[in-house]
């Protein structure tokens, strides 16, 4: 069956395709909302990923986002960002009823003390240096170095040459080493 | 990996942690549009703008390219059976069946109480001892027939309000006509 009409006709709430999506989008919404529960830092169990599994599938049935894709090349991504939204949601929901932190601050032991200090200093400088870069040049070093995307992904994602992202890393990087090294760290 | 490669990725690294979606961030279909480039110059330069300071909404990005990778080579760990039959539960097979079980009764039954009204009505005319009967029959029935049918039910509503409001809307009728024809005169 054609994603999108078989999309239409789970909005229809027609039970067999209905059980056709689930088999099929199954094991993506739940990577989805793996993924974004790891990448939050929150503590989570079994039970949450079940909880969050039946709301998006319960989201999709019920809400009308689906009704404006046009494009069945693009039906992982918006589960997936579905998927994610709801976990986000989860989360804040749980932190809200709980008051608990997401991510366990590390606390500070006296003999770190000082190094930590001197690593806040470099990161203040870090982060100064980066937020003089173009929006386009931020997203290109933060897609490579954070989420480990090549130099060939970063190019399908931001829609440009292969070669143009490689130029972009390498001139970010060029000038955070001159920013660093005017302000005194030479040893890069 | 250089020195100061790893020095960037340990601050970015610092910063996902403070990963938070704020009413600024994009929406899904801007995200979607932005990935499938199909947002005007503008709206690209603003969506850059706010992707650049936006751990969140990059997060987000990355995931819309991934899941399509992740789809296409069916990555993610095996989902539990019950979660799967439980999901696809949402749509009730029971209560769908049912429905249509009830459905299917009610429309036999409207077809078997005008095959009954009809049958009967004939044999009025074939069994002259037994007319008055069959009529009575035909009557019940047909009547039976005329209210379980969505028509029958109708076409009662339509002459029920045409008993009630015959009067007025027959007088409204006239007037107007008397007007047309006058204003026609004129």
């Amino acid at each position: 069956m054609n994603e999108l009409k078989l999309i239409k006709s789970c909005l229809q709430k027609e039970k067999k395709a209905w059980d056709v999506f689930v088999q099929k989008y199954s094991k993506l919404i739940y990577w989805a909302i793996r993924k974004r529960l790891n990448a939050s830092g929150f503590k989570f169990n079994q039970d949450n990923i079940d909880g969050i599994f039946q709301e998006v599938f319960l989201s999709i049935l019920e809400g009308d986002k689906l009704r404006q894709l046009k494009d069945a090349k693009i039906i992982p991504g918006w589960l997936a960002m579905i998927a994610s939204n709801k976990t986000v949601d989860f989360i804040r929901r749980v932190i809200r009823e709980d008051k608990r932190l997401v991510v366990d601050m590390p606390v500070l032991k006296d003999d770190n003390f000082r190094q930590e200090l001197q690593q806040r200093d470099l990161f203040d400088l870090i982060g100064n240096s980066i937020n003089s870069l173009s929006a386009k040049a931020k997203i290109v070093i933060s897609f490579n170095l954070l989420q480990g995307r090549t130099h060939k992904e970063i190019a399908n994602i931001m829609n440009m040459p292969t070669n143009t992202v490689s130029t972009i890393i390498a001139r970010a990087k060029e000038k955070l080493k001159q920013d660093l090294e005017k302000k005194g760290i030479k040893d890069l | 990996m250089d020195k100061m490669e790893k020095l960037i990725k340990q601050y970015l690294g610092e910063n996902l942690n403070k990963i938070e979606k704020t009413v600024d961030c994009l929406n899904e279909q801007v995200l979607i549009d932005y990935f499938q480039r199909k947002l005007d110059e503008e709206d690209c330069q603003n969506a850059e703008k706010h992707l650049a300071g936006c751990e969140f909404c990059r997060s987000q990005l990355n995931l819309i390219f991934q899941a399509g990778e992740a789809y296409k080579r069916g990555k993610g760990e095996k989902v539990p059976e019950e979660l799967i039959k439980k999901a696809k539960g949402l749509i009730g097979t029971d209560r769908n069946d049912h429905n249509k079980r009830i459905m299917r009764k009610k429309r036999i039954a409207k077809k078997l109480f005008f095959l009954g009204a009809l049958i009967s009505f004939i044999a009025s005319f074939f069994v002259p001892k037994y007319f008055f009967q069959c009529l009575v029959v035909t009557l019940i029935l047909g009547m039976r027939w005329a209210f379980e049918s969505e028509g029958g039910r109708t076409l009662i509503m339509v002459l029920d309000s045409w008993r009630r409001h015959s009067h007025d809307q027959n007088d409204e009728i006239s007037n107007r006509l008397k007007d047309k024809f006058e204003s026609f005169h004129r």
